[in-house]
């Protein structure tokens, strides 16, 4: 069925913090998964980092080898095939593709509104060469055609999620382009302030920035007891980064945490799921909110 | 048309279905009308293949509910405990930032029910993050903690 374009282009939320293990996957996966049904609205996660953690989160080996083989990951939406060479990109890039042809279905629901679902755009270890390329003109068209390609979704979507990699790489760039919000999750930990500001001057100094996207900070693995929180009061006493801190924050959960014998999302866990979907709904609403959908 | 109508009965025969399941898909197919019944193949194509129903469709629910907020909790801590502040003074501080940096807000007044009470009320108009950085940046001003960082310069 073809998806009715929309008038006004969604959100597109940036999934990203300097610091690496703060649970921005963790976070795109299981916050993301749970607005698209609370909310019921049609939302897109792409997997943007080479290591692609959240595709082999939520899908199982042989499906992605599957999608791997027919060109369904984000590597297509970058360039139309691999080359030869890591180190080169293909020369002429074409259009990008249409969203259809390369996200898959996770879920949708059942009977009614088909088109309100969630869609995943797998992640590709080949985007590792992207890294690996230091003359940016040499880049800048593939750049162009993953914009498009954004550009394009959000007219299909009512929001777009990009789990991006911890570095201040060429795909770090290309998503704070794509970027109306940054979602910056943060450990109450020694060093996350500093690693948030690093990102806020990273933001602020990035020239290709037009229009600086917006900063929504999430706090991720605040314990239950014994909780010192020095670092949550420094961060909500901010004058920059307090006002933009949820006031909802995600606990520390072994619900949450990726097993090596369940592939799938975390509130749809048999027995489990309840013991996080509350305070998940809570992060929801206040996400919702802040992003007027 | 007459081979790819050939290919997929040979498909059906060699899946194991019972007659039965055969009729019944049969017997659905005419009912649904081709286009629906494209849609959905369509559909299928997009779904992860080793996904079973139950982690694929979603049936529209009501049932999630929130956690009651803690952030007058949260608040009363911070001024109250933290500082030493009394209520009264809290409000008063509160207050005086809220209008800062909401100056055509009408503030409710006290609550005979309490601070907390008066803070949810207080959260209808402000949004609780702004609330809680509001109280964290009057707690600060009291209590010093060690710095948590290095300066980034």
């Amino acid at each position: 069925m073809a998806i009715k374009p929309k008038k006004n282009p969604c959100p597109v939320v940036a999934v990203l913090n300097m610091k690496g293990g703060v649970g921005k996957t963790t976070i795109s996966a299981h916050v993301f998964r749970h607005l698209y049904s609370h909310l019921k609205k049609r939302v897109l996660l792409i997997d943007f980092d080479p290591q692609f953690n959240l595709t082999q989160a939520v899908i199982s080996q042989t499906d992605y080898e599957e999608y791997k083989a027919a060109g369904q990951t984000i590597f297509s939406v970058m360039e139309d095939s691999a080359t030869s060479s890591i180190f080169k990109v293909s020369s002429n890039l074409g259009p990008p593709p249409g969203l259809d042809d390369v996200s898959v279905r996770l879920r949708r629901f059942a009977n009614t509104d088909p088109e309100v679902n969630l869609l995943l755009v797998p992640g590709d270890f080949d985007l590792v060469k992207y890294s690996m390329i230091g003359d940016g003109k040499v880049l800048e068209p593939v750049k162009r055609r993953f914009l498009k390609f954004i550009d394009d979704a959000r007219l299909e979507r009512d929001l777009v999620c990009i789990d991006c990699n911890p570095s201040s790489s060429f795909m770090t760039i290309c998503a704070l382009q794509a970027a109306t919000h940054v979602l910056v999750p943060v450990r109450p930990d020694r060093y996350s302030m500093l690693g948030l500001k690093m990102l806020n001057r990273f933001i602020s100094d990035v020239p290709q920035l037009a229009k600086k996207p917006e900063l929504i900070v999430l706090l991720n693995g605040v314990k239950i007891s014994g909780y010192d929180p020095t670092v949550e009061n420094a961060l909500r006493s901010d004058p920059d980064f307090g006002p933009a801190t949820l006031a909802n924050s995600l606990h520390v959960s072994k619900v949450l945490e990726a097993t090596a014998g369940y592939t799938g999302f975390a509130t749809d866990k048999r027995g489990q799921g309840w013991r996080v979907t509350p305070r998940i709904t809570a992060i929801v609403n206040e996400l919702g909110a802040a992003l007027r959908l | 048309m007459k081979s790819a109508y050939q290919s997929i009965c040979r498909l059906l025969a060699s899946s194991g279905y019972h007659d039965r399941d055969i009729a019944e898909f049969l017997d659905k197919l005419l009912r649904m009308g081709p286009t629906s019944v494209l849609s959905d193949i369509r559909d299928l194509r997009h779904l992860p293949h080793t996904s079973s129903p139950r982690h694929v469709f979603d049936v529209p629910t009501d049932r999630f509910v929130p956690p009651p907020s803690e952030t007058a909790l949260k608040i009363e801590r911070l001024l109250v405990h933290d500082v030493g502040m009394s209520k009264t003074t809290a409000i008063e501080h509160l207050s005086k930032e809220i209008l800062l940096r909401f100056p055509n807000l009408q503030i409710p007044p006290e609550s005979r029910k309490g601070f907390r009470s008066w803070l949810m009320r207080l959260s209808t108009l402000v949004p609780e993050k702004e609330l809680l950085h509001v109280a964290t940046s009057i707690r600060n001003r009291s209590v010093q903690d060690s710095p948590t960082d290095w300066r980034l310069k």
